[in-house]
């Protein structure tokens, strides 16, 4: 067994979405075109980055750097690890993970150079869903194997399953927000450059408290698991082949303290997308277990 | 109640309870002894399932093939069923009565799938097979923590909470004045959520009827209760009628 690739810094879609987008900005150019004899005005839409951002496919490592080096910063590891070898590690993990994922990448490539429909947002969110739906068997499959291959407490297993629905909700609510702004005020706008520069700019400001809500809970994931995982490795280059996790190995107060916060963020990012969307997370899953849990719960 | 709500429990009853409100336009609180009450039957009911997966995922099923000259990792077979016996029977040794009967419901679960698989020749090795079970078991833990969030949090159910802290003097007197028993045990947690429900009626002067389905506990005390500090507790059926 070995610990699941997402623990090692495989790629973020969060941060990836707020890096590539956070400093987007529309721009219109009007061509004249002719059609059937007639000289027509017609507006294309490009998206380019603020002055001082470079495009997404660079910029990506130096900000996951920035959130590893955030990582180590704020988990104390024991004095064997190297912090600086785990952060660059990690970079490297999250840019080879990056690298290779073809699909993504062109699909923000795509985004990035989209010119008529202006959904910049709407096409990328639309494939991450897809993909959360087709990953989402696989994601639980890799965290059962992580329970049975260690002790840890089965919360600490419910806390990374409800960030993964979180993230799902999320996902929802980006669909929902940048539906209504990308087919609705978007396409109303499209031939006004200013009202469409000013809707664009208030969808990305009323997305910024749904980003800052899940990569809080996605930074502290991290701090989570980079300290159980480190925690149980004699060097960094032993990090992919750990054949069982040992909470006892993990310093207790600091998990615990983790823990906690991280539990914390994950309510408060919940309550933000249900804020956002009520009707994000589907009706309480019909399984084997519910009668179980009626027993527990409901007396 | 809540969990009731959450987990589609008894809709008929709690369908009634919520047109009930509707149609009289009476408030519905939660108390904040109630909610912390839901937490930590959260937390409980998260430790049942590290407790009995551990069990089985720390290799006592492979010890007992093992002990019967078989591999582990061969696919579950007949021959398995006397093992699960045997681990149910000692986990049930092992827990307290409130855990008996979601321990008896994750068994009959866990040995009818087992049963389907045979019949229909599906064969899987026993870490997958449990781990599957794992896998409900966090995804529907999960979605209760989220629903708590939804309910408690963003109030988007068909009750709110509500601020008030039960009043202490009260607890103590429903501790020591109602006649707890086996049959009709009466505990702690009860009497901080009907000293709430009593302070809020204190506090606000509304009719209060503090609705439950704990009737072994709670309902069953109804009469004490209301004869104790006034206070008419009720099932959700009939909780409308005291009003």
């Amino acid at each position: 067994m070995r610990v699941p690739t997402n623990f090692l810094g495989q790629l973020d879609p969060i941060n990836a979405l707020r890096c590539g987008f956070a400093s987007l900005q529309p721009i219109s150019i009007t061509k004249t075109v002719r059609l059937f004899g007639l000289r027509m005005r017609a507006i294309e839409w490009r998206f380019q980055r603020e002055e001082g951002n470079a495009d997404l496919i660079k910029s990506y490592p130096t900000y996951v750097k920035f959130l590893n080096d955030s990582v180590m910063q704020k988990v104390t590891l024991p004095q064997r690890i190297n912090p600086i070898a785990l952060s660059d590690l990690l970079t490297k993990k999250a840019q080879e993970a990056f690298d290779s994922d073809l699909e993504l990448k062109s699909t923000l490539k795509e985004a990035e150079v989209e010119t008529t429909s202006a959904r910049p947002f709407l096409k990328v969110i639309n494939f991450l869903r897809k993909r959360y739906d087709d990953q989402k068997a696989e994601s639980i499959s890799g965290k059962t194997d992580l329970f049975a291959h260690s002790n840890l407490p089965f919360s600490f297993f419910t806390d990374l399953v409800m960030a993964s629905e979180i993230y799902g909700g999320f996902l929802d609510a980006m669909q929902r927000k940048t539906g209504l702004y990308e087919t609705v005020w978007l396409r109303k706008y499209v031939n006004n450059p200013r009202l469409f520069g000013m809707k664009f700019q208030e969808m990305k400001d009323s997305l910024a408290p749904l980003f800052d809500a899940t990569q809080q809970s996605s930074f502290l994931q991290k701090c989570l698991t980079v300290l159980v995982v480190a925690s149980n490795c004699d060097s960094v280059e032993s990090l992919s082949s750990l054949e069982f996790v040992d909470v006892g190995r993990v310093e207790s107060e600091q998990f615990k303290q983790l823990s906690s916060e991280f539990r914390s963020s994950l309510d408060r990012c919940a309550s933000t997308v249900l804020s956002m969307e009520p009707n994000a997370f589907s009706q309480t899953p019909s399984t084997d277990l519910n009668r179980a849990f009626s027993e527990m719960l409901v007396q | 109640m809540a969990f009731a709500e959450i987990l589609q429990e008894d809709p008929e009853v709690i369908g009634k309870l919520k047109l009930d409100i509707q149609r009289r336009q009476t408030p519905c609180y939660i108390s904040v002894s109630a909610t912390n009450e839901c937490t930590n039957k959260l937390a409980f009911s998260e430790n049942f399932f590290d407790q009995v997966f551990r069990t089985f995922a720390q290799g006592y099923f492979d010890h007992c093939r093992q002990q019967q000259g078989k591999n582990p990792s061969d696919p579950i077979s007949e021959d398995d069923f006397r093992i699960f016996a045997n681990l149910f029977n000692n986990l049930r040794k092992t827990m307290g009565p409130v855990l008996q009967k979601p321990l008896r419901e994750l068994e009959k679960k866990m040995i009818l799938s087992v049963e389907q698989m045979l019949r229909q020749r599906v064969r899987t090795d026993f870490s997958s097979f449990l781990q599957g079970f794992i896998g409900q078991a966090l995804i529907l833990s999960a979605h209760l923590r989220i629903e708590r969030v939804k309910y408690f949090v963003n109030q988007l159910g068909f009750f709110k909470t509500n601020n008030v802290m039960p009043d202490s003097t009260i607890t103590a007197k429903l501790m020591v004045d109602v006649h707890s028993s086996t049959r009709n045990p009466f505990h702690q947690e009860d009497a901080e959520n009907i000293s709430s429900a009593w302070a809020h009626k204190n506090k606000s002067g509304e009719k209060t009827v503090f609705v439950s389905i704990d009737f072994r506990t709670v309902i069953a005390h109804a009469e004490e209760i209301l004869r104790l500090i006034g206070l008419q507790c009720a099932d959700p059926l009939y909780a409308v009628h005291y009003i």
